[in-house]
């Protein structure tokens, strides 16, 4: 999204979505708003609802059974939105793609603005992630691979 | 210990032979399936009194409809419930015969029998009483936190919670499915990301079952070693879980304090161990060699009297004491019934504990009395964690001083075949692997986890509180959706 930059300005809210990660991205971006990282004095905030939301956080290989929570979370964002992947279960399905439960990600099927690989990313290298894409907005290329 | 002796009963005489069995004292663990040499057999796995795994193992011979033993045996419902996704059996006379695992929209033979032809899938229905003055909460997949997915209908009379109805599944990735013909490195790299939270606990779990396959004996200066890790592992869960119940009672200070101590356990494990959570560390007849012991076990001391301190301010807090006592109470009844593992059951005032009850590696040489408590309210489950968490620093800066760089037993896995379980105490309680490997291929991996035998009491917990206490029950108890829907 290439008015990623101005969109969001100096803050950033994002929703998060569970997809059949195995919980510890979502330690990590817990970790995220602890005294270590600080996120919201970044301006990043983890919002309770969507239409709060200026794009979703997405974990987990995309299960079949969550496509469509994730759709319709998706949708409920105003737009313009982001969608970052993050961690490696979201960006290419790692141990659990494929199979008759599990995607090969989501960061593919929903043109995610960032991906964030490692399995878990580290909450610092989220952090310079989400920062850079505030700097200069969406590009489409991956966080500095990691683990 | 994890070796298996097999007991092989006619379908129709399970119920007798369990019933039997539990009568003389044998304690229930799982109830899996897995294909025999004639259809489908279901297996039950106990334990005897004085030790060691017992399986009754019941050919069904093609025939696909069962009696449910949920009347003997509560603590097997979802397991029946599991076997019938996943394998297309009925259990008749199942009190709740509902999907548990597979997506709502899957259509195709039953994943782990897929020779089967499609099944006629019952669609998930909520329990669901409409009636005047019942106000029902459907609340999920997605959440307003930072949390796994799971939907929960409540129905309340007022503020009430009259009952809750969990939805789990929305973490199902097929990982049984998935570990079929994996090679055994494959495959751990599998197990341990079932659960980020249980991790070293699912890979302890798998590497002793393909030990006892292998027959071999692990040196004891690795399985010190094992100890010291999963006990780190309990450590930081427990930091988690009592920081989330701060965060639960809105003590902002307490709450960051408690992250800023996870966060130094997370460090000290990548320091040592290479990984935050520690991925890639236990590996059949191997552990990882923390890097520098000397320095972990002086971090390990100085975390333990910084979360003493801490955790005595948080149990000194009025509003911490106030908010938790009488909240999201099971009784010890109900406990045993559903079969509650881990803090859950000790702060019902159930002594289970597999480090005590079926000791294994370390442990063996240990006399470790688990801590209980009799309330079984969310205070309860509180204190049981910080009790643990003194004596998980102990116990890990003690194991890390006992371990050693030893001889390998060699690399185990190439042409192994047969089958094993074993038992671990992972943070959350009791965790069950089944294995059986072919040619050093995974044939059937079951996992049960302790937060897929615990999810139950969660219900029994919610009813008859306050539906604003819901969120404060379920961190109480802080249950993994992942390593519950695989």
């Amino acid at each position: 999204m290439e008015s990623g930059g101005r969109l969001i300005g100096r803050s950033l809210a994002l929703r998060h979505v569970d997809c059949g990660s195995c919980n510890a991205c979502e330690s990590e971006l817990a970790m995220l708003f602890s005294p270590d990282y600080d996120a919201q004095h970044s301006g990043i905030d983890m919002v309770a609802s969507p239409r709060h939301a200026d794009g979703l956080i997405v974990t987990g290989p995309g299960t079949r059974q969550m496509a469509d929570a994730l759709a319709r979370t998706l949708e409920a964002v105003g737009e313009p939105r982001l969608v970052v992947a993050l961690g490696d279960c979201a960006v290419f399905g790692h141990v659990h793609k494929g199979g008759y439960a599990a995607g090969s990600g989501i960061g593919a099927p929903l043109a995610a603005d960032l991906e964030i690989l490692g399995c878990p990313p580290a909450p610092g290298e989220i952090l310079q992630a989400l920062r850079r894409l505030m700097r200069e907005g969406a590009s489409g290329e991956r966080a500095a691979a990691t683990k | 210990m994890s070796e298996i002796t097999w007991r092989t009963v006619p379908a129709a005489g399970r119920a007798g032979a369990v019933r039997s069995l539990l009568a003389q004292g044998y304690a229930f663990h799982m109830c899996f399936a897995e294909h025999g040499s004639a259809g489908i057999d279901l297996v039950y796995l106990l334990s005897g009194p004085q030790g060691g795994l017992l399986a009754v193992r019941a050919p069904l011979g093609g025939e696909g409809d069962v009696a449910s033993l949920v009347d003997d045996l509560p603590a097997l419902h979802w397991d029946e419930r599991e076997i019938q996704d996943m394998f297309g059996l009925r259990f008749s006379g199942h009190p709740d015969p509902r999907p548990l695992l597979l997506p709502d929209a899957y259509q195709g033979s039953p994943p782990l029998a897929p020779q089967a032809p499609p099944a006629a899938r019952e669609p998930w229905r909520p329990h669901s009483l409409r009636q005047h003055g019942i106000v029902e909460v459907p609340v999920g997949p997605v959440h307003a936190g930072i949390i796994e997915s799971g939907h929960f209908l409540f129905t309340t009379v007022g503020e009430t919670i009259l009952q809750l109805d969990a939805r789990l599944s929305w973490n199902h990735r097929g990982v049984e499915a998935n570990l079929q013909g994996r090679s055994l490195d494959e495959a751990i790299r599998i197990v341990e990301r079932t659960c980020g939270s249980c991790s070293a606990a699912h890979q302890e779990a798998f590497s002793q079952a393909v030990e006892t396959i292998a027959g071999v004996e692990v040196p004891s200066g690795t399985l010190a070693w094992r100890a010291a890790i999963l006990e780190m592992e309990r450590i930081y869960n427990h930091l988690n879980d009592l920081g989330q119940l701060a965060t639960g009672v809105a003590l902002a200070v307490l709450a960051q304090q408690g992250m800023r101590l996870k966060e130094r356990a997370l460090r000290m494990q990548e320091a040592a161990f290479g990984h935050r959570y520690l991925f890639g560390t236990i590996r059949p007849g191997q552990v990882r060699p923390p890097k520098d012991r000397a320095e972990l076990a002086a971090g390990l001391g100085r975390l333990r009297d910084d979360s003493a301190v801490w955790a005595d301010r948080l149990f000194a807090n009025v509003g911490f004491r106030d908010r938790l006592a009488g909240m999201g109470r099971v009784h010890k009844d109900a406990a045993r019934s559903l079969g509650a593992v881990g803090p859950a059951a000790r702060a019902s005032g159930i002594a289970a504990d597999v480090r005590s009850d079926l000791p294994y590696g370390a442990y063996r040489s240990l006399d470790l009395a688990p801590e209980t408590a009799t309330a079984g309210d969310a205070l309860a489950r509180a204190e049981i964690r910080r009790l643990e968490l003194a004596q998980s620093f102990t116990l890990a800066i003690a194991m890390l001083q006992e371990g050693g760089e030893e001889e390998r037993p060699g690399a185990l896995g190439a042409e192994l075949s047969g089958a094993a379980a074993a038992i671990v105490e992972s943070p959350r309680g009791a965790e069950t692997q089944f294995l059986r490997l072919s040619q050093g291929r995974v044939e059937r991996l079951h996992l049960r986890s302790a937060s897929f035998a615990n999810w139950p009491l969660i219900m029994v917990a919610a009813a008859d509180n306050p539906i604003g206490d819901f969120p404060l029950i379920n961190k109480s108890f802080e249950l993994c959706y992942a390593c519950c829907d695989r």
